[in-house]
């Protein structure tokens, strides 16, 4: 089974450019950053943060376009003074939060978009049924936690980012992030070990 | 601080391997994006607008895309309008914009080599779309004139450059984008704007300055402005 290994905080997970421990990629190329260079640098990012924040695989590719349309004119005004990943995460998160607005009007109820969709590309029966598994009970889990909660689990834990660059994309002092961390971490924690337990009693019975 | 446990460590790993999008995916979007992006980049030569649907399909695609930007207008967010009303005097970001995070305005570059043409200074992208002090609008006046009517005379403008390289009148049309940039500094449509005035210039055989002109754009060559601006005299 492939498993992504985590890279250290100061290191673009995607593979981008060399990144400061506390500001991020270092992806100024002048004055702005080219279009295609922040596209295929952070494409892998906005289409994990899309899913890991509950838009249905139906839908990712068109929030993922819209977010790279606000990139996209948006782009030439992006000064640097935050890192290029927290100013697009802040894209990703106010695209999304429209995205979630809209959904939340609609009648509720699983439609057919909402399924999980695991990619099978070669992979065997086993490692298929192991990502379905873990996808779902990753999705189970965070919706068992708080906005904030969730914010910093998906953004810390899942993308990698620093503990400075997520409070100030989400507006909260390094503290409180910290605590909503903890608890977001305790929820899983506690989430992973009972899927254990339980698996573990059906293999028994 | 508390740590993951190593299997949950484990099943995030998978998960976020799972959730992890291919090449085909990254692709998919990509041409998605581009077409989306270039339904408005996209302004003919003259000949090829003469030259049946496909040129016809091409000369109307600024006009899709300002037709769009009045459509998405019409649904900005309440947010959005609030801060409309609070900077009457300056007015809206266009409505993609009020998805991204605040930022400080962008700083106007002056052309590196003096052009009898006026200067491509104006076509820093746009962090809002205020007009210059000179054409702005007294907050009462700003208050009563809504994005969707600044956008329209934008529109209007820009057509009638359109409308004049088309008709055979390069010079006409640099009259007028000349005019648009000095009204609209910070429009939206600053990048069909400056691709014009390139296109315009290209026509007069006046390719120093349309390189010149060509060069606050070159960010986005890599998107929807190549094809137009490779065909160009500048992309040859």
């Amino acid at each position: 089974m492939a498993t992504v290994t985590t890279p250290p905080l100061h290191e673009d997970p995607d593979g981008g450019p060399a990144a400061d421990a506390e500001t991020g990629p270092r992806l100024r190329l002048g004055p702005v950053p080219e279009f295609r260079t922040v596209y295929e640098t952070y494409f892998p990012f906005v289409w994990r943060y899309t899913a890991n924040r509950g838009v249905p695989p139906m839908a990712i590719d068109d929030v993922v376009q819209e977010v790279f349309v606000v990139v996209h004119h948006r782009l030439a005004s992006f000064e640097g003074r935050s890192s290029l990943r927290t100013w697009l995460a802040g894209v990703c998160r106010n695209v999304l939060r429209d995205y979630l607005r809209k959904r939340g009007n609609q009648k509720a109820g699983d439609s057919l978009d909402d399924q999980v969709e695991i990619r099978s590309d070669g992979l065997g029966p086993a490692e298929f049924l192991e990502r379905k598994v873990a996808v779902e009970l990753l999705d189970g889990l965070l919706e068992q936690m708080s906005e904030l909660q969730r914010e910093a689990f998906i953004l810390c834990d899942i993308e990698q980012l620093s503990a400075v660059e997520v409070a100030e994309m989400l507006g909260v002092n390094e503290n409180t992030l910290r605590t909503r961390l903890r608890a977001a971490r305790q929820v899983f924690n506690a989430g992973v070990t009972r899927h254990r337990a339980k698996r573990a009693w059906g293999d028994r019975g | 601080m508390v740590e993951l446990y190593p299997e949950a460590r484990k099943v995030l790993d998978v998960a976020r391997d799972a959730r992890t999008p291919s090449d085909a995916d990254r692709e998919r979007v990509f041409a998605s994006l581009m077409a989306t992006v270039a339904l408005g980049a996209a302004a003919p030569s003259a000949a090829a607008a003469k030259t049946g649907l496909a040129g016809k399909l091409a000369s109307n695609a600024l006009w899709i895309k300002a037709a769009a930007s009045v459509a998405v207008l019409s649904v900005a967010s309440v947010s959005t309008l609030s801060y409309v009303r609070q900077k009457a005097h300056a007015p809206a970001p266009a409505a993609v914009a009020s998805h991204a995070p605040a930022l400080p305005a962008p700083v106007a570059v002056a052309p590196a080599a003096p052009s009898a043409e006026p200067t491509p200074s104006a076509v820093a992208p746009p962090a809002h779309n205020a007009p210059p002090s000179s054409e702005r609008s007294t907050p009462a006046q700003a208050s009563v004139r809504r994005p969707k009517e600044e956008l329209s005379l934008e529109q209007t403008l820009l057509r009638q450059a359109h409308d004049a390289r088309r008709g055979g009148q390069p010079e006409r049309a640099l009259e007028l984008v000349s005019e648009h940039a000095q009204k609209y500094p910070h429009s939206k449509m600053w990048a069909e704007r400056e691709t014009l005035r390139v296109l315009a210039l290209c026509d007069l055989g006046r390719v120093d300055a349309a390189r010149r002109s060509a060069a606050s754009l070159q960010y986005l060559w890599s998107s929807p402005f190549r094809a137009t601006l490779n065909a160009s005299c500048v992309g040859k």
